[in-house]
């Protein structure tokens, strides 16, 4: 078995235990939809400082508009039945990391990244059921290769990924956000292209899951459908 | 209701030039659902289904309707029945690859996991996936209705319902029902099956019922209901694309008078005449006014047979008046050559005369009845007349009652005292009487009067003869309970139309053949010339014809300005489409034209 492999086999099962304790978190009365944030890995550039700074502010800012924006999105559409949270996992030295950007946890968060990438939707699910949460919403830079050519000017746009996964449809939602190199050099110009897709990004979420929620049958009689159902 | 005629006989003329075999998987055929919610009729969806891909589109709702599928228009195309293949929300148009190796390169790129087991969504107008989920077929809507249509979509099989507007959809999959449920299906005639879909794949919960769908034995979808009963879909025609109606503005206000005028007079006929050679047409303009001349000829008011027409004619000559009578009452008359007549016989005549009397009173034969009276007699008219009859002195007759130990009138003869008994007196007095012959007493009893003085009240019974007018009404009142079902007391002799007469050993009501005939034209003629009445014509005139029938004349008045309107709201109340697709009646001139798209007219078998 390859190590990576068993490596995740006890992290999804690791969380799974989680996810099992949460549930019970769920049975005695959490009644929120929570859409859980992840970091992107901090993206490096051999030897160029001044871009990896420039990464290293991207990838703090695209988490915390999440944050600043989750609010604002949920008061626009009226819903408040979602919460945001940070996402955590217990990573391989068994501590358990929250996957936002602080040097301590970039290990956990590269480890997440590379777990997602090697199992997508079977380790998502399980972080989703650690976790309580209904979505999960993390970002990924492109692979390597574009990051040096986009610094080396071989290419004119970066697109940053950033991902949905709904754990009611197992579903992975893409979502971009093309950077070219002139809004590196503006940084308020950059911030509000991000402001922006994250935004629509969460409205898209939100939107989706309220939309598509169908409450169980009760068992008294009265329709299985919520009201506020489109259902 | 007027223009319904005129359209629906000018699409009977377009469709029948395109009458189908039914079949219903065909290409370019579109299918037209009403949308219903909150069960209120709301807006219509149109799906065409072309070669292996479809177009819709909705009209009348909007996104704030919140119907879970809704896009103004959509396209899609589709392999093997059902795998949507592409898809276009408005406009928004995406491809579904269901094998990696398909799909554009570069996808690997973006997908996680093990990719050979994904669908992808792709956005061809950025090159990059938009989502990626487990491989099965991606649906929309309009892909289960085509699915179950040509029945490639699977009981039990999952399936990813991907709308437009969310950026990912739900798995679900069906179940056939074991019958169609009350609640959903009381109203679809030729409802054959229902499917429940059902929503899964919620770790951690119960599957979940969206929808059903309810089909025919072709498995056409008749009714798409939501579970929670917020929405619903109607199956209002399947059509091969949208023809035009086109028709003369003026031709069309003539037709709708017409209609408009027959319908009246259906009305003012009671709804229960038959009219022929009818003949409406323009008599004259003056400005907006448009005058009409009518003339026809209507029959059909009774409907009766004669049978029935006797029994109402025996019943109203009894009554007097025109009262309803149960039809099932003429079922007891008899007939013959001369006419209808019902019978009641001596003995039930006698008996229900006896029953006026006290049992016993009447002979067996009703020959003759013994009837009581009462007679009051004074003490003065009793004296003087046993004074006379027994020799008493003036003045000293008395009554000593039986109170007193006797029950005699006592006086003095000659001096000696005699005592009468008060009965042999009263027998002898009524004996006296020539007005009273052939009377015995049966009772008798002395009341004071007046000081010592008494009046005899005296019971009397006395044989008669029958009076044979007494039998005739007892025998008019059971003929009369045959006829009318009403046992009142009336009269029966004398009547119009109606005999009475004493036949052998009963008595017979009757009424002749010839009177009948005069009856059942009246009756026409009365209602005839009310029905002319209420036309609201300028001079209506109504004449008898041979037979039931009549012949009605005259002239209408109508506003042109206001025909129009009503022509126009008849054909926006009857094409609803036409409101619900946002489209104008063309007014060309007087030539007035509309798109629409029929109903089920190319499918004369079918059902729905």
């Amino acid at each position: 078995m390859p190590a990576i492999n068993r490596t995740a086999l006890v992290l999804v099962c690791a969380l799974c235990l989680l996810g099992a304790l949460a549930s019970s978190a769920d049975a005695v009365g959490e009644k929120y939809k929570y859409v859980g944030f992840a970091s992107m890995s901090n993206p490096q550039v051999e030897g160029n400082r001044a871009w990896n700074q420039r990464f290293s502010d991207l990838t703090k800012a695209l988490f915390d508009i999440k944050y600043s924006s989750f609010t604002r999105v949920a008061n626009k559409l009226s819903l408040s039945g979602f919460r945001p949270k940070t996402l955590s996992i217990t990573s391989e030295d068994g501590d358990e990391h929250m996957l936002r950007p602080h040097p301590d946890n970039y290990k956990a968060i590269d480890e997440f990244h590379e777990q997602v990438g090697a199992m997508g939707e079977v380790y998502l699910s399980g972080v989703c059921m650690a976790n309580s949460a209904n979505v999960l919403i993390f970002d990924e830079m492109p692979p390597q290769y574009k990051i040096d050519d986009f610094v080396a000017d071989s290419m004119d746009l970066l697109d940053v990924r950033i991902y949905a996964y709904y754990k009611d449809s197992n579903t992975i939602g893409y979502d971009f956000l093309d950077l070219d190199k002139p809004v590196f050099k503006d940084y308020s110009r950059l911030k509000k292209m991000m402001h922006a897709k994250i935004i629509q990004v969460l409205e898209d979420v939100m939107v989706n899951q309220s939309s598509l929620d169908v409450s169980v049958d009760p068992g008294d009689g009265t329709p299985a459908s919520a009201p506020a159902s489109d259902w | 209701m007027i223009a319904k005629t005129v359209f629906l006989s000018l699409m009977a003329v377009l469709m029948a030039s395109q009458a189908l075999a039914v079949n219903y998987g065909k290409d370019d055929l579109t299918y037209k659902y009403y949308i219903d919610i909150n069960s209120q009729s709301k807006g219509m969806l149109t799906v065409t289904k072309e070669q292996d891909s479809f177009h819709s589109e909705y009209f009348g709702v909007t996104a704030e309707d919140r119907l879970p599928f809704y896009s103004r228009k959509k396209t899609g195309s589709y392999r093997d029945g059902v795998y949507a293949t592409s898809l276009s929300f408005d406009g928004d148009a995406f491809d579904i690859y269901y094998e990696k190796d398909k799909a554009p390169k570069g996808v690997d790129e973006y997908l996680r996991g093990d990719s050979s087991q994904k669908a992808i969504v792709w956005n061809p107008a950025t090159g990059r996936p938009r989502l990626s989920f487990d491989r099965i077929p991606a649906v929309t809507l309009e892909n289960i209705l085509l699915g179950m249509l040509n029945r490639s979509f699977k009981v039990g099989e999952y399936y990813y319902l991907l709308e437009g507007a969310k950026n990912a959809g739900l798995r679900l999959y069906c179940e056939k029902e074991e019958s169609i449920p009350a609640e959903a299906g009381s109203d679809v005639k030729c409802g054959s099956a229902s499917y429940l879909f059902k929503r899964t794949n919620v770790p951690g919960e119960p599957d979940v019922p969206l929808f059903r769908v309810i089909v025919n034995k072709d498995n056409v979808p008749l009714k798409v209901v939501s579970n929670s009963g917020r929405w619903g879909l109607r199956l209002g025609g399947i059509s091969q694309g949208v023809q035009t109606v086109e028709f003369d503005q003026n031709s069309a206000l003539v037709i709708m008078a017409q209609k408009d005028f027959r319908s009246k007079a259906l009305r003012a006929a009671g709804n229960k005449a038959d009219f022929s050679d009818f003949d409406f047409k323009i008599t004259s303009q003056n400005g907006d006014i448009v005058n009409y001349g009518f003339q026809f000829k209507a029959s059909g008011f009774v409907f009766e047979d004669d049978r029935g027409l006797a029994v109402r004619l025996l019943a109203e000559r009894i009554h007097g008046y025109r009262a309803s009578v149960d039809s099932g009452l003429a079922k007891s008359l008899e007939d013959d050559s001369r006419g209808y007549y019902v019978e009641v016989e001596n003995d039930d005549v006698c008996d229900e005369y006896r029953k006026s009397y006290s049992s016993g009173k009447v002979d067996k034969r009703c020959a003759t009845v013994i009837k009581e009276r009462s007679l009051t007699v004074p003490q003065e008219e009793l004296n003087k007349f046993a004074a006379r009859a027994y020799g008493c002195d003036p003045g000293s007759l008395k009554y000593k009652g039986a109170w007193m130990g006797s029950d005699k009138l006592i006086c003095t003869s000659a001096g000696s005292e005699q005592k009468i008994e008060l009965q042999a007196a009263l027998e002898a007095y009524l004996a006296a009487r020539a007005d009273i012959k052939g009377a015995t007493i049966k009772d008798y009893e002395a009341y004071e009067a007046f000081g010592d003085r008494y009046d005899f009240k005296l019971v009397l019974e006395q044989q008669e003869a029958v009076n044979s007018r007494e039998l005739d009404y007892e025998a008019g009142k059971l003929l009369t309970a045959k006829v009318t079902g009403k046992p009142y007391a009336s009269k029966v002799q004398g009547l119009k139309d109606v005999q009475f007469q004493k036949i052998g050993d009963g008595y017979r009501l009757s009424v002749d053949r010839q009177a009948v005939a005069r009856y059942r034209s009246d009756l026409s003629v009365a209602a005839c010339k009310q029905m002319a009445a209420g036309l609201g014509a300028k001079s209506p005139m109504a004449t008898d014809l041979p037979g039931d029938a009549c012949q009605v004349s005259g002239e209408i008045s109508r506003n042109v300005r206001e025909a129009v309107k009503a022509l126009e709201a008849s054909i926006y109340g009857e094409y609803i489409d036409l409101k619900l697709m946002g489209k104008t009646i063309d007014k060309n001139r007087n030539i007035w034209s509309f798109d629409y798209l029929s109903g089920f007219e190319g499918f004369k078998d079918a059902c729905y």
